[in-house]
């Protein structure tokens, strides 16, 4: 659906910004080179990319793990993930017994360090309110089913403390290395969406 | 180094190949490029200090929270639509209504942009309304001179500093290229004092590139194979 209706009210928007882009240009108040440098920053260098190189270091190495799980912001630092806003990192551990779920119920407070942007669906009213409610229906949403016996936790993120779920490690990854489990990790089990599938 | 002025248009730099894994986030970070320009605005004011995160989050918040406030926002059913066309069939209601709606995020981001830079004094509403007005004036009437075209340069009095080179003035050259929308330094509501304004210039204005040769300019004793290339606002030409 591309009706000249959309994409007039789109160029509006569009002509909206770079007013404003104008007129903070003629303030000095942003400079062109700023403004690219943070588009690429969240484009190409913040994703979570990132975050898969976390997890599969703290499944390979325990005590990496250990400090991961005890100061967040420490350990990511150690990686070269820092916080961007000075926010804290908590990271919580999926296990047989227990299953993470990341929101923001209020806004879109996001790990970007770790997992950049928020996919478009987290910064919804529909999953920041069912995601608190109903976590279990909102998993089976994304094709993910928890036992009734498992424990479903949610964390609510702010601006001030933000999380990243380290999913537990797939069966018959055994003999794979750090890179190689790298791969196996997805945007949504870091979330808590989804699990990690089998290599 | 002063930047020149001009309107931006929203660029987006080439997306890295090593930027892919995982699998699952290959939607866009961006979908629009106004997008990531509203977003990276907020950023760059935020890390020079002009506001705290938490001041931003309070704005955002509210302007999330306040949906009603976007209710009647042109594009906003549109812009829904389109998005569950994209993620169609093979998505659940939820999962569609979600992405539905966090299609409007980037729309409730600029909105409180929009608020915390006016409480903030960074940029007024009325400011930047009369700038969306400018652009788009300006933009509708396109430009007035095209390349090879001839044009005469204004013969403008006007009393302290000018942009213009003096000696241009009455001179004949011809249009080498159009520089794109640029604001005009000497138009009115430029902070130069009333007696410095030029009555019924526009803010914004195409600026020409304009090339004269030196004979013009300096007389038969310069040289016939020397040019010189000056970049002219609108308002300093007229046609020859």
């Amino acid at each position: 659906m591309s009706s000249d209706a959309s994409d007039g009210a789109d160029a509006k928007t569009a002509l909206r910004v770079r007013a404003l882009e104008s007129l903070l240009l003629e303030k000095g108040l942003i400079e062109t080179d700023a403004i690219e440098e943070l588009v690429d920053m969240f484009e190409n260098r913040l994703g979570p990319w990132n975050g898969a190189k976390v997890v599969a270091r703290a499944w390979t190495d325990p005590a990496f793990k250990q400090r991961l799980l005890q100061d967040g912001t420490a350990a990511l630092a150690e990686m070269g993930f820092d916080t961007i806003q000075g926010e804290e990192m908590v990271i919580v551990e999926n296990s047989p017994g227990v299953h993470n779920v990341i929101v923001c119920t209020l806004c879109s407070c996001f790990p970007w360090a770790v997992l950049g942007l928020p996919p478009v669906w987290y910064k919804s009213a529909p999953y920041r309110a069912e995601a608190a409610r109903d976590p279990r229906g909102v998993l089976r949403e994304f094709g993910t089913e928890i036992d009734g016996d498992t424990e479903v936790r949610v964390w609510d993120s702010n601006a001030e403390l933000r999380y990243m779920v380290l999913p537990e490690r797939p069966a018959g990854s055994d003999n794979m290395d750090a890179a190689a489990l790298a791969e196996l990790v997805t945007r949504d089990s870091m979330i808590g969406v989804s699990k990690v599938a089998p290599p | 180094m002063r930047k020149i002025l001009a309107v931006p248009n929203l660029t987006m730099p080439e997306q890295r190949a090593g930027a892919t894994l995982p699998r699952d986030s290959d939607d866009a970070v961006f979908p629009e490029a106004w997008q990531a320009h509203a977003f990276a605005v907020i950023m760059s004011l935020y890390q020079d200090g002009h506001y705290n995160w938490a001041e931003w989050d309070d704005y955002l918040g509210y302007c999330i929270q306040a949906p009603g406030h976007f209710a009647t926002a042109p594009g906003e059913e549109a812009d829904g639509g389109e998005q569950a066309e994209h993620t169609g069939s093979n998505r659940s209601p939820f999962l569609t209504a979600c992405e539905r709606d966090g299609a409007q995020y980037y729309h409730f981001w600029l909105a409180a942009t929009e608020q915390l830079l006016d409480a903030k004094g960074l940029v007024s509403t009325a400011e930047l309304d009369a700038r969306v007005a400018a652009i788009e004036k300006a933009e509708q009437a396109g430009p007035r001179f095209s390349a090879g075209q001839r044009v005469l340069v204004r013969d403008i009095k006007r009393e302290g500093h000018t942009h213009l080179p003096l000696y241009l003035r009455g001179k004949t050259g011809v249009v080498e290229s159009d520089r794109g929308l640029i604001v005009f330094p000497e138009a009115a509501g430029h902070n130069h004092g009333d007696d410095h304004q030029h009555d019924g210039a526009d803010t914004l204005q195409h600026v020409f590139c304009v090339r004269f040769s030196a004979t013009d300019i300096w007389g038969e004793s310069a040289s016939a194979t020397h040019d010189l290339n000056f970049n002219l606002w609108d308002y300093q030409l007229k046609a020859a």
